[in-house]
C-alpha cells in the first residue's frame, strides 16, 4: 500500500510540468557551477605556485644588512583548497598571504583584491545552488503535497479506502522526495564527471570521503526542506496559502535568520573592531619601545658620561663596562617581557570578547537550517571556520619559526639619550640563513568538521524531526473535504 | 473603467493572506533594518573619529617618515547614506571581514536587499495567478463577457499590483525614515534626500518589472501551480544566478592576463633585461668614447683617474664626458625598459577594466543588478564611489609624497647629520586626507545607465505580456 | 427487515459544525444489499454531510454509522473496505491515463493482482471509448470522468457504493448509460446510496427515496408507494412548507 502511494507520487511528479523544468535547472546549473569553479581554482593554483616560488627566491636573497635595516619582509602564501570547487566559503576573502616582519605579521590581499572587482562577487558554487536554489524548489514541490491534493479532490478519493493516514503521509513524503532527489543525484554525478574530465583529482587524498559526505549532507538538507514544506502544506487547506507561507519561511531561513543572529550578537555583545585593537596595540608597543630606549639611554649616560661603553682593543673591560654588559640585556629583557605581557593581555581580552560574540552569533544563526548546512559544508570542504582558525594558528606559529630562523639573527638596540640623540647598536648571529622554512596549514579531517559543527547537525536534525512530527500530527486531523 | 479595475485589483489583493504577510514583514523588517544600520553607522563614525584622533596623537610624538606612510593611509569615512544602504564596500574591506565573516556567506540586510530580494519575490507572489487564477476561478471569462477590453484588464492588473506592493513599502520606508530623523547623530543633507527620492523611483520601476513579469508568466499557463513554478524558476535565474554568473562569463569572453604573470614580466623587464640592455649600450658607448677620447682606452683605477684628472684638464674632460654619457646610457636603458613595462601594465589595466565592464554589462540582464547599481551609485556606496575614493587618495598620495620629499630636504639642509627618516618630526603642516562625496548630479549621470536598462527590460516584458494576454485563451 | 443484508446504516446520526450550524438532525436510514436508495434535497440540506460521515471524513456529533456492520468511527479502516465512493466531480490524476488512475485506485482498494486486460474489461463495461483507455485524464469530458469514476468503484468490488450527485452535468444519453450501470450493479447485490437533485432519475432507479430538508429526513417512500403519488409535487411542496415527519 505504501509502495503504491510512493510510486504514484513519484510518477505524478515526473509527469507534471515542474519536473522537467527542475531537472533542466539542476542538470545545467550544478555541473556548470562545478566547472566554473574548477577553472577558477586552476588559475588560483597556478598563481599560488608562482607566488610561492618567487617568495622562496626572494628569501634566498635576504642579507644580514637587510635584517639589520629592518627591511626584511617574508611572505608566506596560503595554498588554495581544492574542494573549494564545491564550497567557496571564505576562500576568496581569506588573505592570500601574510607578510612577516620582525614587528609582527600583517595580512596580505585577499583573492578578491587580486582579480577584477566583479569576479569577487560571483558565487555559483555547489553549496550556493543547494542552499539557495534547490531549497526553494524543494519547498515549492512540497507546497501542494497535501493542500494541492485536497484541492484537486483526490485526497478524498485516496482516503475513501482502507489506508491509514500515516501511510499516505509517509508515501507522499518519500515519493515526492525521490522525485527531487533523482535529478539532483544525476546532476551531481554529471558534475563529478565534468570535474574528472578537466583533471580535478576527484579520487585524490581524502577527497572521495569528503565528496561523498557533502553529497549526503546535501541530500539530507533537501529532505529537511522538503519535509518542512510538507508540514506547511498539511497546515493549510489551500495550496496558495501554503505557498505564501513557504516563501516566507524560505526568506526567513535563508536571508533573515542568519544575519539576524549576527546582529543580535552585536547588540548583546558588542566588540571593538580589529583595527581599533591593533592600533591600540601598535601605539602601546611603540611607546613601550621608546620607553625602553629612553631607559637604556638614561642608564647608559649614568654609567658612561663620556660615552665609552666598548672596551678598547686588548684592554680588559672596566667595571662600568662589565656592569653595562650585564645591565643592558637585563633592561631589555624586562622591557620585552613587560611589553609581551601587556600586549598579550590586550590580545587575550580581545580574543575572549570575539569568541563569546562569535559563538553567540553562530549559535543563533544555525537556527536556520540553511546557515547550519552552509557552515557544515564549508568545514567539510576546508573553506570554513575551522580553516580560518587553523590559518591563524599556522601564521602565529610561523612568526615564531621566523623569529628563530631570521629575525633573532640580528638584534637592534635603540637608545634614546636624555640629551636628545639616538644611538643604535647591532648584534648579529653569523650563521647564514638557510632556505625559507615551510609554511603549512594543517587541514581538518571530516571528523573534526563534524565535531565542531554539532550545533549545525543538531539544527538540521531538529528541523527534520520537528517538521515531520508536526506534519504527522496535522495530517491526522486534516480536513479532506 | 481602468480605475474600477485597478481598484478591484487592489481590493482583491489587500484582503488576501499574502498581502497581510508581506505587509507585516515589511513593517517589521524595514524599520528594524534601518535601526540596526543606524546603530552601525554611529558606531563606525565614533570609531572613525577616535581612530583619527589616535592617529593625530600618534603623529605628535612618533612621526617618523619611515613609518608614517602606513599610518596615515586614507580610509573611507562612513557615509550617512549607510543608514539605509550598506553597499558593496564590506566585501572588499578586509578589516570588516575580520570582525564579521558572515556577510561572506549570506547577503547583508539593508534597503537594497529588502527591495531587491523581498519585493521582487513578493511581486511575483502577487502576480503569478493574475491571469491563470482568474481563469481557474472562471472570473476571467466573466470580465471578458462583459465587454471589458483586454488591454484595460492587463493595465489594471499590472498597475493595481504595483501599487498594492509599492504603497505598503512606502509606509514601511516612512517608519524607517522616522528612525533616521529621530537620531540626532545622523545628518542627512539635501543631496542625501535627493538620492533617496531617486532610489525610490528605482524601486517603483523594479516592482513594476516583476509585476509585469508575473502577469506575463501567468498568461502563458493554464494552472496557477505551473505558473508559480515557472515564476520562481525565472526569479532564481534573474536574481540569484545571472548576477553571480556574469563575472565568470566575462572572464571567459574577455580574458585578462594573470596579474602575477604580468608583474613577473615587468620585474624581469626592469631588472635582468634592463641590466643586459644597459651593459650592451654601455659597451657601445664606451667604444664611441674611446674613439673620441683615446686616453680612455687604457684601463685605470678610480684613484689614479682622480689624481690624473686633477692634473690633466684634457683627461678630466674625457672623464667627465664618460661619467655623463654612461649615466645617460643607463637612463636610456631605464627609459626603454620602463616604457615596455608601462605598455604591459597599461595593457593589463585596460583588459581588466574591459572585463569588469563586460561583467557589469552582462549582469545588467538581471534587474537585481540594475537596481543595485542604481541604488548604490546614487548613495555613494557602490563601485563608482570606490573608484572616486581611489582617485581622491591617489591625489592625496601625490601631495603627501611631495610634502615628505620637500620636508625631508628642508630638514636635511638644516641638519645633515641626522637621519631624518627615522626621527620624530613635527608634521602639523602635513596635508590631511579629506573625503568629499561626488555631486548628486555626477552620481545620477553615472547611475542612469542601469536604470535605463531596467526601464527597457520592463518595457519589453510589458510588450510581451500585452501580446500574450491579448491572445490568451480565457477558458 | 432481515439484518444480514443491511449494508449501510445511519443510527440517530447528528452533526453540528464548529460554527453552530446543525447540518444533520437525528438521521436514521438504512440501505440493503441489492437496493438503490436515492436521497433528494436542496443544496445545504445535509446530503453531502451524510456521505462525509459515512466515509469518516468528519466525526458525528451523536449517533453512529455502520458499513457492513462495522462502526465507522470505531474502526474506520475496516469499514472503508466495504464501501466505494464516486464523488460529484470525479477527482482523478490529470497527468495519468485512465488505466493508470484505475490501477492506482484498484491497488488502494486492495486489488493488487489485476492485469491490464481486467482494467480494459471494466472500462469497456462502463462504455468508455477504447481510445481513451491510454489517454491522459485531463483531456476527458465530464461524462468520461464519471464513467471512469464508476469503473473505479466497480473494480473495488465493495458491497456498498456511495455516489454524490452522479448525474449532475451529464447529458441525457450519458445519464441513461450511467443508470444502466447502476442497475447492473444493483442486480449484482450491491447496496447503492445516491444523493441527487434529479427527481426524474431518482424515481426511475430508486427502490427507496428519501427527502432531506435542513438536516432532517422529512419523507421516505418506497417505489411501490410512489406509483400512486406524484413525487415531483411532494418534493416541491416539502421544499416550500414547514417540515414535519411523514
Amino acid at each position: 500500500m505504501l509502495k503504491t502511494i510512493i510510486r504514484k507520487e513519484l510518477l505524478e511528479n515526473i509527469f507534471s510540468f515542474r519536473f522537467p523544468l527542475f531537472a533542466v535547472l539542476c542538470l545545467v546549473l550544478i555541473p556548470l557551477g562545478m566547472y566554473v569553479n574548477q577553472a577558477h581554482l586552476e588559475k588560483k593554483i597556478r598563481d599560488y605556485q608562482e607566488q610561492d616560488r618567487l617568495a622562496a627566491d626572494a628569501f634566498t636573497k635576504i642579507t644580514m644588512a637587510d635584517v639589520m635595516a629592518g627591511k626584511v619582509a617574508v611572505r608566506a602564501f596560503r595554498p588554495p583548497v581544492r574542494l573549494s570547487v564545491f564550497a567557496q566559503g571564505f576562500e576568496s576573502v581569506l588573505p592570500q598571504y601574510y607578510e612577516f616582519t620582525q614587528d609582527g605579521f600583517t595580512p596580505g590581499e585577499a583573492a578578491s583584491g587580486d582579480e577584477s572587482l566583479a569576479s569577487a562577487q560571483g558565487k555559483i558554487d555547489f553549496v550556493f545552488l543547494v542552499q539557495m536554489v534547490l531549497s526553494l524548489i524543494a519547498l515549492l514541490f512540497a507546497s501542494d503535497v497535501i493542500a494541492g491534493e485536497k484541492e484537486a479532490g483526490t485526497l478524498r478519493a485516496i482516503l475513501a479506502n482502507n489506508l491509514p493516514r500515516d501511510s499516505v503521509l509517509f508515501g507522499k513524503i518519500w515519493g515526492g522526495f525521490l522525485a527531487l532527489w533523482g535529478p539532483f543525484t544525476v546532476a551531481f554525478l554529471l558534475g563529478l564527471i565534468v570535474l574528472l574530465a578537466v583533471g580535478f583529482p576527484v579520487f585524490g587524498g581524502n577527497s572521495p570521503v569528503r565528496i561523498l559526505t557533502l553529497f549526503f549532507a546535501a541530500s539530507f538538507f533537501l529532505l529537511v526542506y522538503f519535509v518542512i514544506g510538507c508540514m506547511i502544506s498539511s497546515s493549510f487547506g489551500k495550496s496558495r496559502t501554503a505557498l505564501v507561507v513557504i516563501l516566507l519561511v524560505w526568506v526567513s531561513f535563508q536571508l533573515i535568520v542568519p544575519k539576524l543572529g549576527d546582529m543580535i550578537a552585536d547588540l548583546v555583545r558588542p566588540i571593538r573592531t580589529e583595527t581599533e585593537v591593533s592600533l591600540a596595540k601598535s601605539l602601546l608597543a611603540k611607546s613601550l619601545d621608546d620607553e625602553m630606549a629612553r631607559e637604556l639611554g638614561r642608564q647608559y649616560t649614568l654609567l658612561f658620561p663620556n660615552g665609552e661603553s666598548i672596551p678598547k682593543k686588548g684592554a680588559p673591560p672596566t667595571p662600568e663596562q662589565t656592569k653595562w654588559s650585564a645591565l643592558e640585556p637585563e633592561i631589555e629583557k624586562n622591557a620585552r617581557s613587560n611589553k609581551a605581557r601587556q600586549l598579550g593581555r590586550i590580545d587575550e581580552t580581545y580574543r575572549q570578547e570575539k569568541r563569546t560574540r562569535n559563538s553567540l552569533a553562530s549559535n543563533l544563526s544555525v537556527l536556520s537550517p540553511s546557515a547550519a548546512f552552509g557552515r557544515l559544508l564549508a568545514d567539510i570542504c576546508g573553506t570554513g571556520e575551522i580553516e580560518r582558525t587553523k590559518y591563524m594558528e599556522a601564521v602565529q606559529a610561523y612568526q615564531g619559526t621566523l623569529e628563530k630562523a631570521v629575525f633573532s639573527k640580528v638584534t637592534k638596540r635603540v637608545m634614546i639619550l636624555p640629551g636628545g640623540g639616538t644611538r643604535m647598536n647591532f648584534a648579529t648571529d653569523r650563521e647564514a640563513l638557510k632556505a625559507q622554512p615551510k609554511f603549512s596549514i594543517s587541514s581538518a579531517t571530516p571528523g573534526e568538521a563534524f565535531s565542531s559543527n554539532l550545533s549545525s547537525l543538531a539544527s538540521l536534525l531538529f528541523w527534520l524531526i520537528a517538521s515531520f512530527a508536526a506534519a504527522y500530527i496535522r495530517f491526522r486531523t486534516y480536513d479532506v473535504r | 473603467m481602468l480605475g474600477t479595475i485597478i481598484r478591484k485589483e487592489i481590493h482583491n489583493s489587500v484582503v488576501s493572506f499574502r498581502f497581510v504577510v508581506v505587509f507585516s514583514l515589511l513593517l517589521v523588517l524595514v524599520p528594524a533594518t534601518v535601526f540596526i544600520l543606524t546603530n552601525d553607522y554611529v558606531k563606525k563614525v565614533d570609531e572613525f573619529s577616535s581612530r583619527r584622533q589616535g592617529i593625530e596623537d600618534y603623529l605628535k610624538t612618533y612621526a617618523h617618515f619611515n613609518r608614517l606612510g602606513g599610518v596615515v593611509e586614507p580610509s573611507p569615512p562612513p557615509l550617512p547614506a549607510t543608514a539605509l544602504v550598506r553597499g558593496i564596500s564590506s566585501d572588499i574591506n578586509l578589516e570588516d571581514f575580520e570582525d564579521d565573516p558572515l556577510p561572506v556567506m549570506f547577503p547583508l540586510l539593508d534597503l537594497v536587499f529588502v527591495v531587491a530580494i523581498l519585493l521582487s519575490l513578493a511581486a511575483l507572489i502577487f502576480s503569478y495567478d493574475a491571469v491563470s487564477g482568474e481563469k481557474e476561478d472562471g472570473t476571467l471569462k466573466l470580465m471578458l463577457a462583459n465587454g471589458l477590453p483586454r488591454h484595460r484588464i492587463l493595465l489594471g492588473k499590472i498597475f493595481g499590483g504595483t501599487l498594492t506592493l509599492f504603497l505598503p513599502f512606502l509606509v514601511s520606508m516612512i517608519l524607517g525614515l522616522i528612525v533616521i530623523l529621530v537620531n540626532p547623530r545622523i545628518n542627512w543633507t539635501g543631496a542625501n534626500w535627493g538620492a533617496l527620492g531617486l532610489v525610490l523611483l528605482g524601486v517603483a520601476v523594479y516592482v513594476f518589472f516583476f509585476e509585469t513579469l508575473g502577469v506575463l508568466i501567468s498568461s502563458r499557463h493554464h494552472s496557477s501551480s505551473a505558473s508559480i513554478m515557472t515564476s520562481l524558476c525565472v526569479w532564481v535565474l534573474l536574481v540569484l544566478v545571472v548576477p553571480n554568473l556574469s563575472p565568470y562569463l566575462a572572464s571567459l569572453l574577455s580574458p585578462a592576463p594573470s596579474r602575477i604573470k604580468v608583474s613577473r614580466e615587468i620585474s624581469r623587464l626592469t631588472g635582468v633585461e634592463r641590466d643586459n640592455l644597459g651593459r650592451q649600450l654601455q659597451t657601445e658607448k664606451m667604444r664611441e668614447l674611446v674613439k673620441r677620447f683615446p686616453v680612455l682606452a687604457a684601463p685605470i683605477s678610480d684613484a689614479e683617474a682622480k689624481t690624473r684628472a686633477e692634473k690633466d684638464p684634457a683627461f678630466r674632460e674625457a672623464l667627465e664626458a664618460r661619467t655623463r654619457e654612461v649615466q645617460a646610457v643607463w637612463q636610456e636603458a631605464n627609459r626603454i625598459q620602463g616604457e615596455k613595462a608601462q605598455v604591459l601594465s597599461t595593457e593589463l589595466e585596460r583588459k581588466e577594466a574591459a572585463q569588469t565592464r563586460l561583467a557589469r554589462r552582462v549582469s545588467m540582464i538581471s534587474p537585481l543588478a540594475d537596481f543595485t547599481y542604481w541604488a548604490t551609485d546614487l548613495t555613494s556606496t557602490g563601485l563608482r564611489n570606490i573608484a572616486h575614493f581611489s582617485d581622491l587618495s591617489d591625489r592625496w598620495g601625490r601631495a603627501y609624497t611631495e610634502y615628505s620629499r620637500s620636508k625631508i630636504a628642508a630638514l636635511q639642509k638644516k641638519d645633515p647629520a641626522v637621519d631624518w627618516w627615522n626621527t620624530a618630526v613635527d608634521v602639523s603642516d602635513m596635508p590631511r586626507f579629506e573625503y568629499k562625496e561626488e555631486s548628486l548630479a555626477a552620481r545620477f549621470r553615472s547611475a542612469l545607465g542601469p536604470l535605463a536598462v531596467l526601464l527597457v527590460l520592463s518595457i519589453c516584458i510589458f510588450g510581451a505580456a500585452y501580446l500574450s494576454f491579448i491572445r490568451a485563451d480565457p477558458r | 427487515m432481515s439484518k444480514q443484508n443491511l449494508i449501510l446504516k445511519a443510527d440517530d446520526l447528528s452533526k453540528r459544525y464548529e460554527d453552530g450550524v446543525l447540518a444533520l438532525d437525528h438521521l436514521n436510514l438504512d440501505v440493503r444489499a441489492g437496493e438503490v436508495y436515492c436521497l433528494l434535497g436542496a443544496n445545504g440540506a445535509g446530503k453531502t454531510t451524510t456521505i462525509n460521515l459515512f466515509l469518516n471524513f468528519i466525526p458525528p456529533t451523536t449517533g453512529t454509522c455502520y458499513i457492513n456492520g462495522v462502526d465507522v468511527t470505531k474502526d474506520p479502516l475496516e469499514a472503508k473496505k466495504y464501501v466505494a465512493f464516486v464523488s460529484e466531480n470525479v477527482m482523478l490524476y490529470g497527468n495519468f491515463t485512465a488505466r493508470q488512475n484505475l490501477d492506482f485506485f484498484a491497488k488502494l482498494g486492495g486489488k493488487t493482482a489485476l492485469t491490464k486486460d481486467a482494467y480494459y474489461q471494466v472500462m469497456r463495461r462502463v462504455s468508455l471509448q477504447e481510445k481513451a483507455f491510454e489517454q491522459r485524464v485531463k483531456t476527458f469530458s465530464k461524462g468520461m470522468r464519471q464513467k471512469l469514476g464508476i469503473s473505479i468503484a466497480i473494480i473495488k468490488d465493495a458491497p456498498a457504493i456511495l455516489l454524490d450527485e452522479p448525474t449532475s452535468g451529464l447529458d441525457p444519453k450519458a445519464a441513461e448509460e450511467f443508470l444502466e450501470i447502476l442497475q447492473e450493479l444493483k442486480s449484482e447485490g450491491k447496496a447503492i446510496f445516491m444523493s441527487t437533485h434529479d427527481i426524474f432519475r431518482a424515481k426511475e432507479i430508486g427502490d427507496r427515496i428519501g427527502i432531506m430538508k435542513e438536516g432532517r429526513l422529512v419523507l421516505e417512500r418506497t417505489r411501490e408507494e410512489l406509483q400512486f403519488e406524484d413525487l415531483v409535487k411532494i418534493y416541491i411542496d416539502y421544499m416550500k412548507s414547514e417540515p414535519h415527519m411523514a
